[in-house]
């Protein structure tokens, strides 16, 4: 559904992905895993329309997404949930789900947003709340709900863990793989390598702005490399 | 100083204030939400002014159009400015926005020189006929619309940023413009409408204060530089701060002139200082992160 081909691009004058080429099905949970700057947050931003495609190709479906503007990409139908949550701090949980949906019509917009409040009991409580007045944990669920708004097919989530207590984290990863199930497929950047093995179906690993390695998850999580690097190592 | 004069005094200061308050919410509101001083704000005013003045003297067009045509006119010119200088400069550095309205500003005084000549000239007040006492106060027919004027565009302003999706994107903007992007506002659309307000306000500012002066290509010079202290004085962070400011302004400096006439604008920049020094957040200042 989903193909990243031979993608160069960067910031400024320096090219931070190399020739990278990740593809994902329909249905599909694939973890990007990498150390800081090997360029996993720059490749959901290309994707995106956030920074330009250099050289390559993204495609989704049979559509051609170099050169679309973030809103165009949202059109669509991938969301993009950047790392760090992003929420508006001072317009109300309501309006931050509003804005994430804000090409669709009146209608469908009031749908989704129920459909949001089903999901997340704990922002129906806080609907006419500020955004900034949530907790950590809160405001991710409100990051996902926001990048669930606009009913995508793809789900770009980057670092969803970052700065949550466990138990939190928990929750965050079981929200996902329920959505697994809803048929929303997801690109999931992540630190947390271990809990992203455990859920994704298969992942990539970024070095320096290349695929060091891909396989499935299964593979990847007997990799000895990966066992090293990103799981903490065994003796 | 009697009783009724201190009430003439900061009604008529009332209505000034009002004119520095719809200039400052333009400033504010472009200020917010793209991140830009717009030292335009002033001249773009005097500029629409004297397009006014060419549909009442040459076009000939009725006077009772020439508000809706100048603030029309306005909104065109601030969509123009937005889509053909500030946005190809946008992604440069933030400086040279600034100083892009530093340029626009003597763009616009050049334009009306060429175009109309620097002859100051009258421009007949919007409404004519004698001042209307109420109680001790005598005002003036226009200082009557002018008030009018602003507390309408205070409340469509606000109905806009807090009723509308337009309003609401607004100031996610301001508040983060990265998460506005990534969540597919289409901020570029946003910008053009947010220029075109700020210079409609702009236009219905300066035609509505013209009366006062005559009109000449440097007549909005001193009505921003108040604006500004409006601004600086609500906090640079809120429409309603901007408001406030203005006909706080207005009214000290209606004061001020009546004592001590020699120091009427120079006061002005006394108080930006003061201000600066022991409050620099204004009175409605919230620190950086709320624009709105």
């Amino acid at each position: 559904m989903l193909r990243v081909d031979q993608v160069v691009s960067g910031y400024g004058a320096i090219d931070v992905l190399n020739h990278v080429t990740i593809s994902l099905d329909k249905g599909e949970i694939i973890a990007v895993l990498g150390a800081n700057g090997a360029g996993k947050t720059t490749l959901l931003r290309t994707i995106t329309g956030l920074i330009r495609v250099r050289k390559g190709a993204v495609t989704f479906g049979d559509k051609v997404l170099n050169g679309l503007s973030p809103a165009e990409v949202v059109k669509c139908g991938i969301s993009h949930v950047p790392e760090g949550r992003h929420i508006f701090p001072d317009l109300t949980v309501e309006e931050n789900l509003l804005l994430a949906a804000y090409i669709m019509p009146r209608s469908q917009q009031k749908s989704r947003l129920d459909a949001m409040y089903a999901m997340f009991s704990i922002l129906a409580d806080r609907r006419k709340q500020a955004g900034g007045t949530l907790s950590g944990g809160e405001q991710q669920m409100l990051a996902l709900a926001r990048g669930l708004m606009p009913n995508p097919r793809l789900m770009l989530l980057d670092e969803p863990s970052l700065g949550l207590a466990p138990k939190i984290i928990g929750t965050v990863f079981d929200t996902l793989a329920h959505l697994r199930e809803s048929g929303v497929s997801i690109l999931l950047v992540e630190q947390n390598a271990k809990r992203s093995l455990e859920l994704a179906d298969r992942a990539y690993i970024l070095v320096t702005g290349q695929v060091a390695l891909e396989g499935t998850a299964h593979e990847l999580s007997g990799n000895e490399m990966v066992k090293q690097l990103y799981l903490g190592g065994t003796r | 100083m009697s009783i009724d004069i201190f009430l003439n005094l900061t009604v008529r200061g009332l209505t000034t204030g009002a004119i520095y308050a719809l200039v400052g919410m333009g400033i504010v509101l472009i200020l917010q939400t793209t991140n830009v001083m717009n030292f335009a704000q002033g001249d773009t005013g005097m500029f629409i002014t004297y397009l006014a003045f060419f549909m009442i003297t040459t076009a000939k067009v009725p006077y009772s159009l020439v508000l809706i045509l100048a603030i029309a006119a306005g909104a065109v010119v601030g969509l123009l400015v937005e889509r053909f200088m500030m946005r190809s400069v946008r992604s440069r550095s933030h400086l040279s926005l600034i100083m892009l309205t530093l340029g626009l500003s003597l763009l616009f005084q050049g334009l009306a020189a060429f175009l109309f000549n620097t002859e100051p000239r009258l421009f007949p007040p919007l409404v004519s006929g004698d001042p209307i006492k109420i109680g001790p106060v005598i005002l003036g027919r226009q200082d009557i619309v002018v008030l009018l004027a602003a507390i309408v565009t205070f409340g469509i302003l606000y109905l806009f940023l807090y009723r509308t999706k337009q309003g609401a994107a607004a100031r996610s903007i301001s508040q983060d413009e990265y998460a506005a992007r990534v969540l597919g506002i289409p901020t570029p659309s946003i910008y053009m409408l947010i220029w075109a307000i700020g210079s409609a306000m702009a236009g219905l500012a300066a035609l509505l204060i013209v009366p006062r002066f005559s009109l000449e290509p440097s007549f909005m010079g001193l009505v921003q530089v108040k604006a500004f202290t409006a601004i600086v004085l609500g906090g640079m962070g809120s429409v309603f701060g901007a408001a406030v400011g203005g006909l706080i302004i207005g009214v000290v400096e209606n004061l001020v002139a009546y004592q001590f006439p020699a120091i009427k604008d120079s006061f002005m920049l006394i108080v930006i200082v003061i201000v600066l020094l022991v409050l620099p957040q204004g009175l409605f200042g919230k620190g950086q992160q709320r624009r709105l």
